[in-house]
């Protein structure tokens, strides 16, 4: 048999992921001079968070400030390896990737998962259209790319997160006309009032102080329309309905934790609503299986400080060193769980609006499964997850669920008080070209025989 | 940022080396990236290499332009054509 063209390196630690909590980890094995490498299928190291743009480093709080340290004291070096996915785990806990294209298996004698967290939507008829994106693609190409999307933008959904973006969107030039906050202002200043934190908060009020003009509360979208190369939202609340009209619309419903890989590698994975859904399991020291730890959002969406924390103790839970560090580590991460646990609980669409989530929108992009065919299903008696995309095809597109089954996953715990169970994953996890793909299996099959 | 010449769909524009590609057509007024099964216009949407939205062909190879950094001289052309 052809021995199929895959380098092989072997390596002590791997880390999965190059945003906060990874390139905190990296940092403390780089001091530590430990052999490991880091993987991260962006062009850059520093997560979503930093965005890599040398034109825009905002270093307005101390968590960006030791973000911006890392970043810069690890990047180019030889151990980073940006645009490199992770597409396979084999049995025996290698794993395959890809570098530029070139593929390789990488051995290693521990694995650190930190692959962040994505956006999460509450779909309306519309949201497909060009000219409504996620709230974290106007920020993404504000940030990395240096281009303002559009001249004028409403942002709508819930959670802080939405204000950062608006004022990004000012600052670049751009024009805000509205950020619609799905919840009630009533119950968010009972809310800021209860849980004060300080560094997050006077980035609040430093947002509030340039958009509160700007904020509309407890509106959430009809539906979305284009309209003359413009788009037209309706909002409705309490039964009355407003049109307004913009370039672009920005949307955003919290995050969810990217656990695909952490599911492939065997890690227990869990429903946490408090959470923000579907999150890996880990110990208090970060601790998942004999061989595998977890830190950041990939545990529980709690941002970038908790990221941050988290990378350093699993890092040191990792080389078992600090014994003394580690245990203020964990406590000061419990306060921020805590925190991020009240944040996504009260930042979330409620379940009626879940299950109100109108027939003819699209809820799996990639294959434009509609709601009524969901609906359908359940009513048919599919329960689970599995017999679901039997029945409709949602999560069988290329982005493999990832936007759609957390969609799915809260309209059936509205629905009946309990989430299905996880999504089963498979390998390849991101779409790659069959070839290379072979190559890969080849290679394993080929290396065993050797053996 | 350094600008840089790129080909789409035959035609050349002017993007900034390594910014995202996505971004490049966005500002090049490229605006509807594929079609849909359903034969919907998409466009960019997650912004962040999850949702497969803003698929394009690069050098013959399909990517997803808004985690692509520009280079010089590559080839772009829209799934649909």
């Amino acid at each position: 048999m052809k021995r199929a063209d895959v380098e092989r390196k072997e390596v002590e630690i791997l880390i999965v992921g190059g945003g906060i909590a990874g390139i905190s980890a990296a940092y403390v094995f780089m001091k530590n001079h430990k052999d490991f490498l880091l993987v991260d299928e962006y062009p850059f190291i520093g997560g979503q968070y930093l965005r890599r743009n040398p034109e825009y480093q905002p270093k307005d709080t101390e968590t960006r400030r030791t973000g911006f340290r890392l970043e810069s004291s690890l990047e180019g070096g030889e151990n980073i390896w940006t645009e490199t996915p992770v597409v396979g785990c084999y049995k025996e806990g290698e794993i395959a990737v890809l570098r530029k294209g070139k593929p390789y298996i990488i051995k290693p004698h521990k694995i650190l998962i930190a692959t962040g967290a994505r956006e999460k939507f509450l779909p309306f008829p519309g949201w497909t259209l060009p000219d409504v994106m996620s709230a974290g693609a106007v920020q993404a190409l504000i940030k990395t790319s240096g281009y303002l999307p559009a001249k004028d933008v409403i942002l709508a959904g819930t959670g802080p997160f939405l204000l950062a973006v608006a004022y990004e969107f000012e600052k670049a030039g751009g024009r805000v006309k509205e950020v619609a906050e799905l919840n009630p202002i009533g119950k968010l200043i009972g809310f800021s009032s209860a849980i004060f934190d300080w560094e997050k908060g006077t980035e609040g009020i430093k947002y509030i102080a340039k958009l509160w003009r700007k904020l509309s509360y407890g509106w959430r979208i009809v539906e979305a329309r284009e309209n003359g190369g413009r788009i037209k939202v309706t909002f409705e609340k309490k039964g009355k309905r407003r049109e307004e009209e913009t370039e672009l619309l920005a949307i955003g419903h919290g995050f969810a934790p990217n656990i695909e890989f952490a599911q492939l590698c065997g890690c227990p994975v869990a429903y946490k609503h408090e959470l923000g859904g579907w999150v890996v399991k880990t110990d208090d020291e970060l601790k998942c299986t004999d061989r595998i730890y977890a830190a950041g959002e990939v545990t529980g969406i709690g941002g970038a400080r908790k990221a941050l924390i988290e990378g350093k103790l699993a890092a040191l839970t990792i080389l078992g060193v600090n014994e003394k560090e580690r245990e203020s580590l964990m406590k000061t991460r419990r306060k921020e769980v805590k925190f991020a646990e009240k944040l996504n609980t009260f930042f979330s669409p409620s379940d009626k609006l879940w299950l109100s989530i109108p027939d003819e929108t699209i809820i799996c992009r990639c294959e434009d499964v509609k709601m009524r065919d969901i609906r359908k299903a359940t009513e048919e008696g599919f329960v689970f997850t599995g017999e679901i995309k039997g029945a409709t095809r949602v999560t069988m597109g290329n982005c493999q669920g990832r936007i759609c089954f957390p969609i799915i996953t809260e309209f059936l715990r509205s629905l009946r008080g309990e989430p299905p169970e996880a999504m089963s994953i498979r390998p390849p996890i991101k779409p790659v070209d069959l070839g290379v793909f072979t190559e890969f299996e080849e290679n394993q099959r080929a290396s065993k025989a050797l053996e | 940022m350094k600008e840089v010449k790129i080909n789409v769909n035959g035609k050349d524009i002017i993007a900034k080396e390594g910014e995202m590609l996505a971004a490049a057509l966005l500002r090049a007024g490229y605006k509807r990236f594929r079609k849909s099964v359903g034969g919907e216009d998409r466009s960019l949407f997650c912004g962040m290499g999850i949702c497969f939205e803003c698929l394009v062909r690069v050098d013959g190879r399909t990517v997803r332009s808004c985690i692509t950094p520009v280079r010089e001289g590559m080839e772009v052309q829209f799934e649909e054509s």
